[in-house]
């Protein structure tokens, strides 16, 4: 059976890097998309393995809140859990975020640890 | 110049001390590695060549630039830990991308510190500038805040402008 997945979208390749190992730990594969627009590509083709969405806030082109409106008001991937990983600390970003739906929140700079237990705990919620 | 205080005239909010205190954290959050401050002279920090530096600009009522200078041997060496790979695995794109994510989360931090003084920023999209022995100034000289930070073979200039 193929693993299940999460799908990392984040302009920084080395943050990507970084999800991955931990992602690794946790028995899923990483999908990777450099921005919004990139990321609804990797949807489209991979809905039905993946479990959770980790997501930038500010990206080129396509912002974390733009990609977020857009896969909430789409029934094919409004329940897909999304999990904010971002320098964005400011109170109004985060009750914007959690008013937009995102099931978890994750201030870089992060531990590994701290990672994946923020990725459990939004998987164990489902 | 103070070594606790910027210089600060436009009001920023933002102490050196707080500066100082974030930017060890991040270090050590993203890689492991305690970073300690140095005290040098203004002329010793002028003299001070990097071949690597990230850049983010916070911009809004006030804006600021802050940058991150190092050798690529530092850069390579606090990716490396970042990321958990060998240096020699590392490309030219892990260290861009890696030294500018650094700026990025420092930027990052220093917004969130201000919003808390009621003062909101926008954070751009880091960069990095690299070319052996540069150095990084600006034209009207608003330098708010210069500290070395070393841990071994490391060491990292940063710098605070108000634009």
């Amino acid at each position: 059976m193929d693993k299940k997945k999460i799908l990392c979208v984040d302009d920084s390749t080395i943050i990507r890097k970084i999800m991955r190992a931990s992602i690794e730990i946790l028995n899923y594969s990483l999908l990777e998309a450099s921005g919004g627009t990139e990321a609804l590509d990797v949807l489209a083709k991979e809905r039905e393995s993946i479990v959770l969405i980790l997501l930038d806030l500010n990206m080129p082109g396509m912002s974390g809140f733009e990609f977020l409106k857009t896969i909430k008001k789409d029934n094919l991937y409004k329940d897909i859990p999304v999990m904010m990983v971002t320098t964005e600390g400011e109170k109004e970003n985060i009750v914007k975020a959690v008013q937009a739906g995102v099931a978890n929140y994750l201030l870089k700079p992060f531990t590994s640890e701290e990672l994946t237990k923020k990725i459990i705990q939004c998987i164990s919620r489902r | 110049m103070s070594d606790d205080v910027m210089n600060n005239p436009g009001n920023l909010a933002l102490s050196g001390f707080f500066f100082s205190n974030a930017f060890k954290d991040i270090i050590r959050t993203m890689t492991g590695l305690e970073l300690m401050e140095e005290k040098m002279s203004m002329e010793d920090m002028k003299a001070f060549k990097a071949q690597i530096s990230g850049v983010i600009i916070l911009s809004g009522e006030k804006s600021i630039m802050i940058s991150l200078s190092m050798s690529f041997i530092a850069a390579t060496t606090l990716i490396s830990f970042m990321i958990g790979a060998q240096c020699s695995e590392l490309s030219d794109e892990d260290l861009n991308d890696g030294v500018s994510e650094i700026a990025n989360v420092v930027g990052g931090k220093i917004k969130t510190k201000m919003s808390l003084s009621g003062i909101h920023l926008n954070i751009l999209t880091p960069f990095t500038i690299k070319g052996n022995d540069h150095y990084i100034t600006q034209r009207d000289k608003v330098l708010l805040f210069i500290k070395k930070f070393h841990n071994n073979d490391i060491e990292i200039l940063a710098k605070v402008f108000a634009l």
